[in-house]
């Protein structure tokens, strides 16, 4: 375990250069590149914004920051496990050819999608300022919820970039699991108004649920989040990111043959 | 990378104890979850076999050694290197490396097409597990090497497949390796390239790096290793000196019947009407002392040593043929063989004055021919890269006649090109 992790600290310059690989490869050949990265979730917003104050309304107050406040960690959250799915049959050139300790290229998916996540947040920021929500403290908080969701991005990236080698149709039913997952994650509508008797449960089973309702507690209505929340978040994210390790080095022995 | 054991002896760089590998040849893989639904509810799941790719390998790389491995395809020789450098691990049994290794398994593996060659270098070396800051001090000989100092700002994918091969090789040869892997990835780029990257593996073997050579060429084995492995469906055939491995290849492939060497795959009848192969054993080059020799100088004599195997009384002759590297031929002499008693090796030597041509690059071509049935049935190449500046192709013997006194002379003519000497008389 201390070899792998050693091994893990030597390697940092790898996931640093995958890292910028992706994003540099990403918005190559795009006329706006990496502008792209703020106005998706602005054009997002808007979408969302219409649909549900205009086609069905939510009532609730201030939508696009609300709506702008879940899209974001939720972005991140979809796009890091797609494309950490996809890591190690994308790379199978380098994996058949070269050693090197494989979990980084889903960790490294996680990373890139990290880092455009925090590149949207000014613009989250400028929006709040717009429509003249509080400013407070808490939002010095905000990084122990980055690393929480990292944990469960992790567990959950390197559980299926493992699993798509054995079974090619995880891409298939990934997203439809994320789209349900989607719909029962209160990104665009607040869970404790709608169904309050069931919010308890869906915090409980769902952490992106709680992270998101954190993000909003700081973030919308500026107050203090609640720590036992984190805790529990914390700690089920911890043990799925280890669980997932777990599996991919289960696997591990496999990926040069099946890939 | 490598983990260091502390059973590994201090002069060994590998060590295989009781080494095996093997695949499963799922006749239902489980690449599909309907795949593997269909194979719970099936009532036998019994056809998966396993096949061993490599079998009990049992011995050990000395320190600065250069090991060439040879086998036909599907002898186990990719796996054994996937498993020296990591990529796979054994099934049983174990491996020990002493040592950072290096992998040449396919240059340029792990290019990102959109990223330029610098982004490239930095991103290779950190899947090598180097640091920006060791790279940037490698960065300048890698380009250096690669010659390719005016597109290193370019994306890769603009590269043509020479400037991207010339790349990789650069890249790995400059990754500092203890034991270095190379599969089949030396004949890449012009003859010029070809004779740096050569130059820059025997600067490793005097590093003391330990290498491991798989290659079909025998000639690059001969050239560059110190031992050679013959490996055959994943066991050790033979292990030993260079030259005794070689041979031992050549019957194999001539017991197997479909040696590589073979162009046609036909058997003659020896004179006892039993079937048999006839087929090189060896295609040595040597200088006048004997000495086999992978270059050639100009001016210098020297001789092509031919060995034939596996049929000794049927009229047989062997064709020589030299060529261009572009498949011009230039020359072509044929000789009967000798028959000689049963079960011996047949042999001839050509010997050549000095090279009457003058090109960095020539291929001599060896062929068995079956007269009777006007058929090949062997063919052997060898690649030669001679040491000369550049220069008109041939020299020719030629006189000027002048107008008015007349004077012979036996002009140079590597100032003259052998078209002159036909047309510009006056």
């Amino acid at each position: 375990m201390v070899a792998r992790a050693q091994e893990l600290i030597a390697y940092r310059s790898l996931v640093r250069n995958l890292v910028t690989k992706d994003l540099k490869v990403r918005y190559k050949n795009s006329f706006l590149g990496f502008l792209w990265s703020l106005l998706n979730p602005l054009l997002m917003m808007l979408v969302y914004t219409l649909v549900f104050t205009k086609i069905f309304p939510t009532g609730v107050v201030n939508f696009p920051v609300f709506v702008l406040i879940g899209l974001l960690p939720w972005n991140w959250c979809l796009r890091s496990l797609n494309s950490a799915a996809t890591s190690l049959i994308d790379n199978r050139t380098i994996i058949t050819k070269v050693y090197f300790p494989r979990v980084l290229l889903p960790i490294s998916a996680v990373i890139s999608e990290a880092i455009n996540f925090l590149l949207a947040m000014p613009i989250l920021f400028l929006l709040m300022a717009f429509f003249g929500l509080p400013f407070t403290g808490w939002i010095a908080y905000i990084p122990v919820l980055i690393i929480i969701q990292a944990m469960l991005l992790v567990g959950l990236g390197l559980f299926l970039a493992g699993l798509n080698v054995i079974f090619r149709d995880t891409g298939v039913i990934l997203e439809v699991v994320l789209l349900a997952w989607f719909f029962l994650t209160p990104v665009f509508y607040d869970i404790k108004q709608t169904y309050p008797e069931t919010a308890g449960w869906v915090f409980r089973f769902n952490p992106m649920a709680s992270i998101i309702e954190q993000y909003r507690t700081i973030l919308y209505l500026g107050a203090q989040p609640g720590f036992s929340f984190d805790v529990r978040a914390g700690l089920t994210c911890f043990v799925i990111m280890i669980l997932g390790y777990l599996f991919f080095i289960s696997l591990n022995r496999r990926l040069g043959e099946h890939l | 990378m490598s983990r260091l054991s502390n059973t590994l002896s201090a002069e060994n760089a590998i060590e295989f104890d009781h080494l095996s590998r093997s695949f499963t040849i799922n006749h239902e893989q489980n690449e599909s979850l309907q795949d593997w639904v269909i194979s719970r509810f099936r009532q036998k799941k019994g056809s998966t076999e396993s096949f061993f790719a490599l079998q009990d390998l049992n011995f050990n790389i000395k320190r600065g050694e250069t090991v060439g491995f040879l086998g036909r395809n599907g002898a186990g020789k990719s796996t054994l290197l996937k498993i020296v450098t990591g990529i796979l691990e054994p099934t049983s049994g174990e491996i020990r490396r002493g040592g950072r290794t290096y992998a040449m398994l396919e240059l340029g593996a792990g290019f990102h097409p959109e990223l330029s060659g610098r982004d490239n270098i930095f991103l290779n070396g950190s899947i090598y597990g180097f640091g920006r800051r060791a790279m940037r001090e490698k960065f300048a000989s890698i380009v250096e090497f690669a010659e390719l100092e005016r597109f290193i700002d370019t994306p890769v994918k603009y590269y043509s497949s020479g400037m991207f091969m010339r790349l990789g090789f650069a890249t790995a040869i400059n990754m500092d390796p203890e034991i270095l892997v190379i599969d089949e990835v030396l004949s890449v780029g012009d003859a010029a390239f070809q004779r740096r990257c050569n130059d820059a593996i025997r600067g490793l073997q005097q590093k003391e790096v330990t290498i491991l050579l798989v290659s079909h060429s025998s000639e690059q084995v001969r050239e560059f290793c110190d031992r050679a492995v013959l490996l055959s469906s994943g066991k050790v055939l033979a292990d030993g000196e260079v030259e005794d491995v070689l041979t031992e290849y050549a019957r194999l492939q001539l017991r197997e019947g479909t040696g590589s060497m073979t162009v046609s795959g036909q058997s003659t009848l020896s004179a006892n009407g039993q079937r048999s192969l006839a087929q090189f054993a060896k295609v040595i080059l040597r200088d006048r002392t004997g000495e086999p020799i992978q270059q050639l100088q100009p001016e210098i004599p020297f001789a092509l040593e031919l060995t034939v195997i596996g049929d000794d009384q049927s009229p047989l002759d062997v064709i020589v043929r030299w060529r261009t590297t572009l498949g011009l031929l230039l020359w072509e002499g044929r000789h009967p063989l000798p028959p000689t008693t049963a079960g011996e090796p047949r042999g001839t030597t050509c010997h050549f004055p000095a090279l009457p041509l003058h090109t960095d690059d020539l291929l001599i071509e060896a062929l068995l021919h079956d007269p009777v049935h006007d058929l090949i049935i062997g063919n052997e190449e060898i690649h030669l890269h001679l040491a000369v500046e550049p220069g008109p192709l041939l020299q020719v013997d030629h006189q000027w006649v002048d107008a008015t006194p007349v004077v012979s002379t036996k002009a140079d003519s590597t100032q003259t090109p052998a078209i002159m000497a036909s047309t510009s008389n006056p």
